[in-house]
């Protein structure tokens, strides 16, 4: 088959699939011929879904399936059914300190992160375009350096110690008398979790962002001008929003699922009164103290679930939109 | 289009001009001219008196450095002996009061201990003792002789002693002397004698892996006699010590201490002088026959001995090191930065073809950018002129040869008679020693001039651990200090003659540590223009004071490799030295080609794989050159040994994948350095192999002992290390590191304080007020672990005896909780504080801390050296089973283990390796490796406590060690001990933090502990009644 | 036909005819948050610089005082003396981040355009798996995908660093979005023009898709330089094993404090270049409107 000739049928056929028929030969024969028709759309998604399927999917289904056993790694797993979940809904109490810790974090870091990347990139949209990537960069920065810098300025930062650079000031300003527990105290283990996470929030989504706006079509902006749309707001209402919701939505499934699998603060792991314990840490916890992955599994199943409805909310809302 | 076209053009002409430059900048740089000018510095020994203590040049001979003794020699005239040597009849020496006196032949272990290897054919000689048989033994704890002897005139001497080092311990023995039981001067108390390194298996032939690598040879101590005149035992001073005695008897006391030996000689005799390099060819007769043959090329990559076991063999990959290593490895440079210490030395010998005069030059490369390095040559254990006392090897960007040339960069010609000759080298500091006295002396001087001002203007110390000073007012400390502004001109004077010095006798380089000295110059140089800055500038006059401190370290480096020496014709010029870009080229293509072809995994096997040879896979998550250390001592020990291939796979974090391994049946054989934890998580769920299945000791067909459990644990490791690692009765973990705690105090504030560093835990509490009142604070870490203590000293424990309760709510764990939140509530202790910082400021002078602040405060606080020491952490007092009264100090430490992993093939083999690795011999090596590796910034840290015993630390420190393990206890895991400490965390958070009642704190964890371990125990069907920790006949 | 730029210096120019006071107060604004957001980027220079004694203060000085070059010597020393010879590692890294991200940006390209643009029976089905799978918290998905790895045999290849990680569901629902953003009516045009699918493809939907690859590039660069699990999980043989696996194991605690710094710096620079020369390339980019 050459090219010209696969094109012009792909060309043909955005119409809609016929009523299924449920003549198993005729039906193979039909699904063997829908295949054909659309064999450039198949042809360009097969290597990524072969790929995707051997190595996300059927470890994925795998870790699903582990949800509904006992398994503590070096012994083969056992079946256990709803064992799992009913322990989880039941029994453990952590979970719900866990989970209402993670709500917490992400109640405030997911909108605020979200936002805040939006609004970022737009400014960085306004500024001259030769200095945009210097811009870019500078807010990226918490994420390229991340793990070690981070760790290392934020952990001084909220030092115990009365030498740490908050305590030190707020000491010296005679704010306080004592240097502020901020990672054992338990008032203080979220809020700080919580500021260092918003501080490094400028991640995947403001660079989807950043790219996104420049693919607004500027004539756009020309034509608002024409409809009386002269405002820099203005035009972000009109023109950039609408123009740009497929990242939107794209910005908002990471932040949801970013949000929710929060693992560990600035506290670390145990924390006192377990003011610092998250879902994924408890998820990890079983899985890596405890040895007990089944239940781990169970833990990711529901908190996936969580995860899958806020996404689902958020296509609803974003993608019908768009 | 078109503009894209242009763009990508444009763009394209841009990277080839960019990568033609980078290309054209790193070959003539690789092609670069290099030369190392020599210099002319005067040198000499007299010091001058300390600027800043109008008084010192009145002070005693025996509180002064030995060069300001030579500047009070010289003023007074005093001459140097010229006679005949004095010996000393050793039948006549005696014990000093109070000590005992063992000769040599009185010593039991005599026999055994003075036969020793020599290293080229590994064959078993008796030291012959005949010579000294009145030798004096002196053993670890030392002795002190005295002897009487008839001074001829009165004059300066120097001393002679020929001595024997006998256990084999990496320590030097100390010697001090008191003529008329007075020190002649302040460094004769320690004056040492060096131990002697030779290297074994250097024959490269015999001495190759698989892939034709040379294994590293094996520096090994040497046993005899040696002769040696005492000088500084850093090299310190151009000439060996002078000591001055009066006409007449005189009565002389000897301290022979920290490292067994004995000391066959004693003899005083005239110092020795040095020709000028035109006597020297005068008396040879003139320069006659000059060799005019082809240069003659002797390696100097394996000495005869060195007196140092960290310096040693290295290999060199660049293209023109001889011979060439960068296709397979040779071992074929010497030296580098382990030979940077002052007064190490190392001999050589080389053959000489026919009489003659020669040229001799090296090929050597500089360690540190822009530092000269000062070293005697001594040709035939002696310095042939003045002018190789001290000899400057100039700096030099990169692989140079050169000759010994004189400031006029004319080569020397050296006088050879036809056969073997030997060459010595010997680190020196050379001329720089006045810089560091002056520097060292400006220091005191300005922490008691930062003192004086704080105080005056009553600076209070912030919270950060600065000063604080009130900027606004003006302070006259003209009236107050009335010698300030004197001092601040002195002091730049001072760092102004530093600074410059420091670039003169780096031949006009200015080194890196130069910077600080320049830091300060320009910080008082402000200060003395301005009086009133003063005061605003303590914070920084501290941080200068540290960059000197550093600088101070610095200038006593004298590193340098290297390769070859050379005997040529007057005049030659050494052109094969330096590789060209090419050259460089060539190697980094071979090495990067060779991964393609090499099979790293047989690196360091000296045997071929035969089929029957057993192979273990070993995880170890170490750093790299750990790793590397490991691999080294496996290929020369333990295969050839054991017959047994070890395949060494560095990983991160072994825990995680050896389970996944496990699940996938690919899991190694075992594991080393796993976290303490880990073996009972492993255990419960049957991963691992039991220590006690190799109980039994037994020999190899070959010879070799293998170690079983028992054995190995009674002979060498604490029981109390194995605690962590019980399950059922069993242990499935091998202790492998073990941390240490200890009391750290500073020397110098307590003393100040006029206070005793505390002993017991009411000591500390009747410190506390003490240090308070002046502003200090006591260090005791925040945090479960460190209730750990107060748990056991108390008598409490974390569980019963079959690890299914939690103990924390009973009344001794309640009385040592209530303790350790009592240092919080009621005295005050803070939370959390940087330790290291604030010892290094004072402002915590005594407080508990491990190894780890050991080697941190070793590492990068210089300026502290012999301000600080360390005791067994307090404890409380108790009697004993015996009655006794003891100081309870109960304290853990657990490091890191190894571990069997149950799936392997060969759990025989598997044991043999531990054992071997966990061996005396070994861990002591391994110990050594790592301490030549990375300094004392990461010494090893072994669980065998007899490998602890051969690290470098004092003989004090290793007591407070042992002391302190005497008391070790560790705590037991069991199912779902996890809760512990995460529970007991939350429960002092709320007694400490929140204020709630502790005894309903500790109450509450406990009830979670035991839901936890209930849960747990269930899940592993641990019926009521059965165990955890001990065995059960029936499950 | 209007280039982007032009917009811009259009939009600056009328701008500073208004004297626009927001415009200005938005480049201060993020010039002063831009620095703070550096901070971590200066400590990392800095820190890479600095002698011991001031690695060890505390709090921590920000900048160094005496900068040195001893951590760097004391980093090439430890390679120097490298079992395998630095250069390999390096080679290794450079060798799977190209083949990575050539491969990465090369599958999800192709996948996103027929998601975006096509319809054809589980469309749907399949872009809804991807999405899902990335709100799945795999927990205990790593001992499965070791089996699979093993089962495959492309352990202790160069192919464990590549292929797994090709199917990126990130990547492509970011494609996709990006794909999604093109209005229809551009490849309408394009097949009244008489473009051939292949051609809409390699001509439209190509070109357009360049700020999103780069996005991608920026987001997985990081991920695959800086790589050290997978060196250490599959692959056994030293030699095969990347420069981030290297840098990793430079262990030795307090003495190799001052090396962590310069390792940490090293491989972060590379980040930054990629980012700096990916994101130009992302305000590069013509609007849809440039081109037709």
């Amino acid at each position: 088959m050459s090219k010209k000739d696969s094109s012009k049928e792909v060309a043909k056929t955005p119409a809609q699939p016929k009523k299924r028929l449920f003549n198993v030969e005729k039906r193979f024969g039909y699904t063997m011929h829908e295949i054909w028709t659309h064999k450039m759309s198949y042809g360009l998604v097969a290597p990524f879904f072969i790929l995707f399927i051997i190595f996300s999917l059927l470890p994925l289904l795998a870790s699903l399936y582990l949800s509904f056993t006992y398994w503590n790694i070096l012994q083969s797993p056992v079946f256990t059914g709803w064992q799992n979940y009913k322990y989880l809904f039941v029994d453990d109490s952590l979970f719900l300190k866990a989970f209402s810790n993670t709500l917490y974090y992400a109640i405030i870091v997911g909108p605020t992160a979200y936002i805040a990347s939006y609004f970022f990139a737009w400014f960085i949209n306004q500024v001259p375009k030769k200095v945009r990537p210097i811009y870019t960069l500078a807010f990226y920065a918490p994420s390229l350096t991340s793990s070690i810098a981070m760790s290392v300025v934020w952990a001084v930062m909220f030092s115990n110690d009365s030498t740490g650079y908050l305590n030190s000031l707020l000491l010296n300003l005679n704010i306080i008398k004592d240097p502020v527990q901020w990672t054992q105290d338990v008032k203080w283990i979220m809020p700080v979790g919580i500021i260092v996470a918003l501080w490094s929030s400028l991640g995947t989504g403001f660079l989807s962002f950043v790219a996104g706006f420049t693919n607004v079509d500027k004539e756009l902006y020309d034509a608002a001008a024409v409809d009386g749309v002269t405002s820099r707001f203005q035009r972000l209402l009109y023109v950039d929003i609408p123009q740009t919701m497929p990242q939107l939505l794209f910005a908002a499934v990471l932040q949801i699922t970013g949000s929710l699998s929060v693992g560990g603060t600035l506290a670390g792991h145990p924390t006192p009164e377990d003011a610092g314990l998250t879902v994924m840490l408890h998820l990890s916890d079983y899985s890596g103290t405890r040895f007990e992955v089944g239940y781990a599994s169970a833990i990711a199943v529901v908190l996936s679930l969580l995860i899958f409805g806020l996404g689902r909310a958020a296509f609803k809302i974003l993608s019908d939109k768009g | 289009m078109n503009k894209k076209k242009k763009k990508i053009i444009r763009i394209s002409i841009i990277l080839g001009v960019i990568v033609a430059v980078a290309i054209v900048i790193l070959i003539s740089y690789g092609n670069r001219k290099v030369g190392a000018k020599q210099f002319e510095v005067e040198n000499r020994d007299e010091m001058d008196f300390n600027p800043f203590m109008s008084t010192e040049n009145r002070l005693d001979n025996s509180l002064l450095e030995y060069g300001k003794v030579l500047t009070k020699y010289e003023q007074k005239g005093y001459k140097d002996y010229t006679g005949e040597d004095i010996v000393v009849d050793m039948a006549s020496v005696s014990a000093a009061e109070g000590s005992t006196l063992v000769r040599l032949t009185e010593e039991e272990n005599f026999e055994r201990d003075t036969k020793f290897y020599n290293n080229k054919t590994e064959a078993e000689e008796k030291i012959d003792c005949s010579q000294f048989p009145n030798a004096i033994y002196t053993d670890v704890y030392g002795c002190y002789v005295t002897f009487n002897i008839d001074v001829p005139v009165s004059g300066l001497y120097s001393l002679k002693l020929d001595y024997l080092m006998i256990d084999d311990k990496d320590s030097d023995m100390y010697v001090g002397i008191m003529i008329d039981n007075k020190l002649p001067f302040k460094n004769a108390s320690n004056m040492t004698l060096k131990r002697m390194y030779g290297f074994y298996n250097t024959e490269i032939e015999k001495n190759l892996d698989i892939s034709g690598n040379q294994i590293r040879p094996k520096s090994q101590e040497l046993f005899g006699w040696q002769s040696v005149t005492m000088s500084n035992p850093e090299g310190v001073y151009l000439g060996e010590y002078k000591m001055y005695m009066k006409q007449g008897a005189r009565k002389i006391t000897m301290h022979f201490y920290n490292q067994p030996g004995a000391i066959g000689a004693i003899r005083f005799s005239a110092p020795r002088t040095l020709k000028t390099y035109e006597q020297y060819v005068t008396e040879k007769g003139g320069i006659g026959k000059i060799y005019d043959g082809k240069a003659i090329r002797f390696e100097l990559e394996d000495p005869d001995h060195t007196s140092s076991v960290s310096i040693r063999m290295e290999y060199d990959n660049d293209y023109r090191s001889s011979p060439a290593s960068f296709k397979v490895t040779r071992y074929n440079v010497f030296g580098g930065e382990r030979w940077n210490t002052g007064g190490d030395s190392v001999q050589w010998s080389f053959e000489v073809p026919e009489d003659g005069w020669y040229q001799l030059g090296f090929r050597y490369m500089s360690i540190t950018t822009n530092v000269a390095s000062y070293k005697d040559i001594e040709i035939d254990g002696e310095i042939p002129f003045a002018e190789m006392n001290e000899y400057c090897f100039p700096y030099a960007d990169g692989w140079i040869g050169d000759a010994l040339k004189n400031p006029e960069n004319e080569p020397y010609m050296f006088y050879f008679t036809k056969g073997t000759h030997t060459l010595t080298m010997v680190n020196k500091i050379g001329p720089l020693r006045h810089t560091y006295y002056k520097i060292e002396e400006a220091m005191d001087s300005i922490t008691s001039m930062i003192n004086q001002v704080a105080k005056i203007t009553s600076s209070t110390r912030s919270s950060s651990g600065g000063y604080v000073v009130d900027r606004n007012r003006d302070w006259d400390l003209e009236k107050n200090i009335p010698d300030l502004q004197d001092d601040l001109d002195k002091y730049v004077d001072l760092f102004k003659q530093c600074y410059e010095d420091i670039s003169v006798f780096n031949g006009g380089k200015q080194p890196s540590y130069g910077s600080a000295v320049k830091v300060a110059l320009e910080l008082f140089k402000k200060m003395a223009k301005d009086m009133e800055k003063v005061p605003v500038s303590l914070n920084d006059i501290n941080s200068a004071l540290t960059g000197l401190s550093n600088t101070m370290v610095a200038i006593r480096e004298q590193a340098i490799t290297v390769d070859y020496a050379e005997l040529s014709e007057q005049g030659y010029k050494y052109k094969n030295s330096r590789s060209n870009s090419w050259q460089n080229f060539y190697v980094g293509f071979v090495r990067f080609k060779d991964t393609f072809i090499k099979d790293y995994s047989s690196v360091g096997q000296r045997e071929k794989t035969t089929k029957d040879m057993v192979s273990l896979e070993v995880y170890v998550p170490r750093g790299r050159e750990y790793v590397d250390i490991l691999r080294n001592l496996i290929s020369e020990q333990f295969t050839p040994e054991y017959g047994v291939r070890i395949n060494v796979n560095m990983v991160n974090g072994a825990e995680g994948l050896i389970m996944t391994r496990y699940v996938a049946g690919t899991a190694p054989d075992l594991a080393i350095a796993i976290g303490a934890g880990i073996p009972f998580e492993f255990s419960v769920r049957g991963a691992l192999l039991p220590m006690e299945d190799f109980k039994e000791s037994y020999d190899l067909p070959n010879g070799t002992h293998v170690q079983g459990f028992d054995e190995l644990v009674a002979n060498s490791f604490y029981e109390e290390e194995l605690v962590p690692y019980l399950y059922q009765g069993k242990h499935y973990g091998f202790p492998e590191t073990q941390n240490w705690a200890a009391l750290f105090y500073r020397t110098d504030i307590l003393e100040e304080l006029d206070v005793r560093p505390p002993d017991t835990w009411e000591d500390v509490y009747n410190l506390v007020p003490v240090l308070t009142k002046d502003g200090y604070s006591f260090f005791f870490p925040y945090g479960v672990g460190n209730y750990t203590p107060f748990l056991y000293q108390h008598g409490g424990s974390f569980y019963d005896e079959d690890g299914l309760r939690s103990r924390l709510n009973t009344e001794e764990a309640y009385d040592g909780f209530v303790e350790y939140a009592d240092l919080y509530l009621q005295y005050n202790f803070i939370y959390a504080a940087d330790f290291y910082m604030r010892f290094k400021n004072g402002e915590m002078p005594v407080g508990i801390g491990d190894m780890g602040f050991y080697c941190k405060l070793k590492y990068s606080a210089p300026e502290l050296n012999g301000k600080w020491q360390i005791l067994p952490v307090p404890g409380h007092t108790r009697v004993n089973e015996n009655g006794e009264v003891v100081v309870d100090r109960s304290n853990g430490g657990a490091g890191s283990c190894n571990i069997i992993i149950s799936s392997t093939k060969h759990p025989k083999e598997a044991w043999q390796f531990i054992q071997w690795w966990s061996s005396d011999e070994v861990q002591a090596e391994y110990g050594r490796e790592v301490e030549a590796t990375f300094g004392v910034a990461s010494r090893w840290n072994p669980a065998n406590k007899k490998a602890v015993e051969s690290l470098p630390y004092t003989q004090y420190e290793i007591g407070v060690i042992k002391d302190q393990w005497e008391w070790l206890k560790e705590s037991p895991s069991t199912l779902g001990g996890y809760y512990t400490s995460r529970y007991l965390i939350t429960a002092l958070n709320q007694t400490v933090l929140q204020g709630k009642n502790a005894r309903v704190a500790l109450e509450d964890a406990v009830k979670e502990i035991n839901k936890e371990m209930k849960r747990k125990q269930q899940e592993y069907k641990v019926p009521e009644g059965g165990s955890v920790l001990r065995e059960v006949a029936t499950p | 036909m209007l280039r982007v730029d032009q917009v811009d210096v259009d939009y600056l120019k009328r701008a500073k005819k208004r004297k626009d006071r927001a415009g200005r107060v938005i480049i201060v604004v993020l010039a002063l948050a831009g620095m703070v957001s550096m901070l971590p980027l200066v400590y990392l220079v800095c820190t890479a610089f600095k002698p011991p004694e001031e690695l060890f203060l505390y709090p921590p000085r920000f900048f160094v005082r005496n900068p040195t070059l001893d951590n760097f010597k004391m980093l090439s020393q430890v390679t120097a003396n490298s079992l395998v010879p630095f250069t390999r590692y390096l080679f290794n890294t450079v060798l799977i981040t190209v083949a990575y991200l050539f491969f990465l940006v090369w599958v999800n390209t192709m996948a996103c355009y027929p998601l975006s643009k096509h319809t054809f029976p589980g469309k749907k089905f399949l872009f809804n798996m991807v999405t899902y799978s990335l709100m799945f918290i795999a927990s205990a998905a790593g001992i499965p995908l070791y089996l699979i790895i093993t089962g495959l045999h492309i352990d202790n290849t160069y192919l464990v660093f590549v292929i797994p990680g090709l199917a990126n569901s990130t990547a492509l629902f970011l494609m996709k979005q990006f794909m999604d953003q093109v209005p229809n009516e551009i490849f309408e045009a394009g097949k009244i023009d008489g473009a051939s699918e292949w051609q809409l493809y390699t001509k439209i939907a190509l070109p357009l898709l360049k700020n999103a690859q780069a996005t991608i590039i920026i987001l997985c660069f990081g991920g695959i330089w800086n790589e050290s699990g997978t060196s250490t999980t599959y692959i056994y043989k030293e030699q095969l094993r990347s420069l981030g696996f290297f840098m990793s194991t430079i262990g030795g605690g307090i003495a190799r404090q001052g090396v962590a710094g310069v390792t940490a710096l090293i491989m972060t620079f590379p980040s930054i270049i990629i980012f700096v020369i990916q994101q130009s390339r992302v305000m590069d980019t013509m609007a849809h409107s440039g081109i037709k």
